[in-house]
This record gives structure tokens, C-alpha cells and sequence, in this order.
């Protein structure tokens, strides 16, 4: 017995240090080679960021939209969703819900979804701060919106945080997509009648970039069949934001204000048809139907 | 203790111990960054990652119209020099700030007109206070991001 004991041990330490070993091998390969053509080649990584939905949900409602309850996807659905891409998926379409519900002051509407977030990411295998101490904190500041917005931003950054940290980031590709599907279906549906002077339609064109930073980082797990297939998906909505036109407002200059700060001047407006909005909102019904009911 | 619950012991430790090594970086602009006034808030865009000693890495990020922004890079002890600047993100990555020229600062608030793609290009030269050159240990460099919704009558700036 003992011996199996001290053998369980060793193979701990063998499979812990393991990683510390290649990096040491590779250290040493890397001493004997050319090292700065290693960090030319190897080393120079790229990271694409875009905003969460919260954020996006937040700047659009500048634009005094109405809130229209039969948006969001029904938290009844939730069991539904037997295979981890699908559960993947949803956890992003169930997060964007829970944004929309917060920036809009939803108070008792957003406790069913975070305890479908907390369903999901059960499954997902997820560790992340929707557990029994959020729903304690839930109970205490059901009457505190920005506490309640505040939880959805935590649980949201907890779960891109846990894929980060698990270097598991081809499924929170899957997730933000899911997310994002969501977020921009539910604008185009709040926007009742496009017209070229509504604020809410140049918010929803400038998600352009967002929508470019976004595949440019699904794009770097496509090498999974799962990845890849949810590209193919949203592979039209991709496509249609790149085809907005962009017409250059200033040229671009800094200035400093008086305490220091810098004003950053200059970009592009970016223009959404009317033809364009609703190839968007049409194409957008079609994928996320097939998402919230498989 | 039981041969069984030695070995779940052992176990729970050692990938424990893993996890948290691999939790170190990922989570540093959190640990280390210097944080902005309560005005702003966290903006999920912020990432860590580990860097080498003349390495270049970029982050890609959206920044809004009518939005604040403030950014903090942040490094290993040993990385006494992190140098960082913010490019368009176009074909002529036009440069619009770079803290070399402000001897290195490691902080910057700023306002947007437009929407736009930036990147922040950060590198770790090779400088004597940076260790010894051709030194492949990697060490950890965060960048938070913090964000707030600008008051227009706060939007006044001089050329």
C-alpha cells in the first residue's frame, strides 16, 4: 500500500513539473538557435478585445430606446440544450439577455437569468462567481439596481476569466458569439423604424469594428470542428458589417485638455442602409432562432 | 488519514498548486495594474500575458464615442521599462501616442471623438534595468482598461 502511495506521489510531481521541463528544454534550444529570430517568429502575439454586450446594451440605450419583454430567450428553453456547443451558445444568448434586462432596470425579470447562467455554466463545468454567494448577495440588493448591474458585469468577466485561466478560450469564442448574436438581435429589434438620422442605427453600424475584433478571434480557433461550424453561422452577419461603408469624418489629431487628459480626434463614420439594416435584422432572426430552439 | 484520502489530498494540492501558477498571469492588470479614480469602471477588454525580454505583443481593442478611457500597463518587478503605444488600427498604424516620449509613464486617460480600432503596442525593450539581454524568461505584463460615459459639457479640450 505504501508503495503505491509513494508512486501516486511521484507521478504528481513528474505530471506537475512537466511543463516547468519544456519550458526548460525549450530554454536551452532557444539559447543554442537564433533567440531574437524566436521572438520575431514565436513570440509576437496578437490579442483581439471587443466590448461585452452590457457595454454595447449601455451606449445604445443613449439613443432612448423602449424595452420590449418577449426579446429575450425564455428561461424555460434552458433545458433544451443537451450538447456543450448548444449549452455554449446559450450561455452567451442567456448573458446578453441579462445585460439587456440590467440596463434597462429589470430588477425581478434578471434573478430567472442569472440562475440560468448559473445552470449553464453548471453544466460548462464553469468555476465562476455564480454560486451560492451571488444569489446571497442577489437577495440582499434586489432593490439596488447598481448592485444588480454590477453582479452581471462580475458574473460576466468571472466566466470569460475562468475560460482565460483555463487556456480554454476556442469556448469562449463559441459564448461571445452566442452573446453577440443576441446583443445585435435584440437592438435590431428595438429599433421600431429604420431612419438615417436614428441614433440607435449608427451605434448598431459602428458594432463594425466590434464584429471584426470578434471574428478575428473566433477565426484563431477554427482549427476546431465546432469553432468552425459556428463561423460558417454567423458568417453573414460578419459579412454584412463589412459591407457598411465608412467615410472619414476628421483627420486624425491629439490634443490635451487642462488636466492632463488626451482627446483622441479623427475616425470614420460608419453608414447602415436601409436595404443593409434589414439584410441584418433578417439574418440575425434566422441564426438565433436556430440557437434557442435546436 | 486513510491511503485513499492521502492520495485526494495530494492530488487536490498538486493541480492546485498548477492552476494557480497558470492563474498568475491571466489575472495580473487585476493584481498589479494601478487601479483609476472610482469614476471609471472595469472594461473587460484588459488582458495579461507573459512577456520575454525584446518582445512585442499588440492588443486590439474598440474604443466609443462619447466614452472615457483609462489605461494602466503594468509589469514583473524585474520589467522596470515597459514601453506601450496606441496605433490606429488602419493600414498606416498612425501613431497617436507613445510613452517613450513621456519617459515611460505607465498610465493615460483620454476622451474619443469617434468610434475607432486601436492598438496598444506593448514591448519590453532591452534596457539594462530590464535584465540581461537574450534572457527568454517570460514574466508577466498586464493592461486594464478602465471606461466611463463622458458628460458632454466635459468635453472641452485646447488645441
Amino acid at each position: 500500500m505504501q508503495k503505491i502511495f509513494v508512486f501516486v506521489i511521484l507521478v504528481c510531481f513528474i505530471l506537475s513539473s512537466c511543463k516547468q521541463r519544456l519550458d526548460n528544454q525549450s530554454n536551452v534550444i532557444i539559447d543554442s538557435l537564433q533567440y531574437y529570430s524566436y521572438l520575431e517568429t514565436k513570440d509576437e502575439k496578437i490579442y483581439y478585445r471587443f466590448p461585452s454586450s452590457e457595454e454595447i446594451f449601455d451606449l445604445i440605450n443613449q439613443s432612448g430606446l423602449e424595452y420590449r419583454p418577449e426579446l429575450v430567450n425564455n428561461v424555460e428553453n434552458v433545458d433544451k440544450y443537451d450538447d456543450s456547443r448548444m449549452q455554449a451558445i446559450n450561455l452567451g444568448i442567456y448573458t446578453a439577455d441579462l445585460a439587456y434586462l440590467t440596463v434597462f432596470e429589470k430588477t425581478n425579470e434578471s434573478i430567472e437569468y442569472f440562475e440560468v447562467l448559473h445552470t449553464l455554466s453548471t453544466k460548462l463545468h464553469i468555476t465562476s462567481s455564480i454560486n451560492d454567494d451571488l444569489f446571497e448577495k442577489l437577495e440582499r440588493n434586489l432593490n439596488n439596481i447598481d448592485s444588480l448591474k454590477s453582479l452581471a458585469k462580475d458574473s460576466y468577466n468571472s466566466i470569460v476569466d475562468h475560460f482565460s485561466i483555463t487556456e480554454n478560450e476556442k469556448t469562449l469564442a463559441i459564448i461571445t458569439a452566442g452573446s453577440y448574436i443576441e446583443c445585435l438581435f435584440i437592438t435590431c429589434e428595438l429599433i421600431k423604424e429604420y431612419s438615417k438620422s436614428n441614433k440607435a442605427i449608427s451605434k448598431l453600424a459602428e458594432q463594425k469594428y466590434a464584429m471584426q475584433n470578434l471574428f478575428n478571434y473566433i477565426k484563431n480557433y477554427e482549427e476546431y470542428p465546432y469553432v468552425k461550424q459556428t463561423i460558417k453561422e454567423i458568417q453573414p452577419v460578419f459579412d454584412l458589417y463589412e459591407s457598411l461603408s465608412e467615410t472619414e469624418i476628421e483627420e486624425s489629431s491629439v490634443y490635451q485638455n487642462d488636466d492632463g487628459s488626451l482627446v483622441f480626434v479623427g475616425g470614420k463614420a460608419i453608414s447602415m442602409n436601409m436595404e443593409q439594416f434589414e439584410k441584418l435584422k433578417n439574418e440575425l432572426t434566422i441564426i438565433r432562432s436556430k440557437y434557442i430552439l435546436p | 488519514m486513510t491511503l485513499r484520502s492521502r492520495i485526494l489530498f495530494i492530488l487536490i494540492f498538486v493541480f492546485g498548486i498548477t492552476l494557480a501558477k497558470a492563474q498568475n498571469c491571466q489575472e495580473y492588470h487585476k493584481h498589479f495594474c494601478r487601479i483609476p479614480d472610482f469614476s471609471f469602471f472595469y472594461n473587460g477588454q484588459s488582458k495579461s500575458a507573459d512577456f520575454a525580454v525584446g518582445q512585442t505583443s499588440e492588443l486590439h481593442f474598440i474604443v466609443y464615442e462619447g466614452m472615457d478611457y483609462y489605461i494602466s500597463v503594468c509589469g514583473h518587478k524585474k520589467y522596470k521599462k515597459i514601453r506601450w503605444k496606441i496605433l490606429e488600427d488602419n493600414e498606416e498604424r498612425t501613431l497617436l501616442f507613445d510613452n517613450l516620449k513621456q519617459n515611460y509613464i505607465d498610465t493615460v486617460k483620454f476622451s474619443i471623438k469617434n468610434t475607432r480600432r486601436f492598438i496598444l503596442e506593448v514591448s519590453i525593450p532591452e534596457v539594462p534595468e530590464n535584465g540581461e539581454k537574450g534572457d527568454p524568461t517570460k514574466r508577466c505584463v498586464g493592461v486594464l482598461i478602465g471606461s466611463r460615459l463622458r458628460e458632454e459639457s466635459e468635453f472641452s479640450f485646447k488645441e
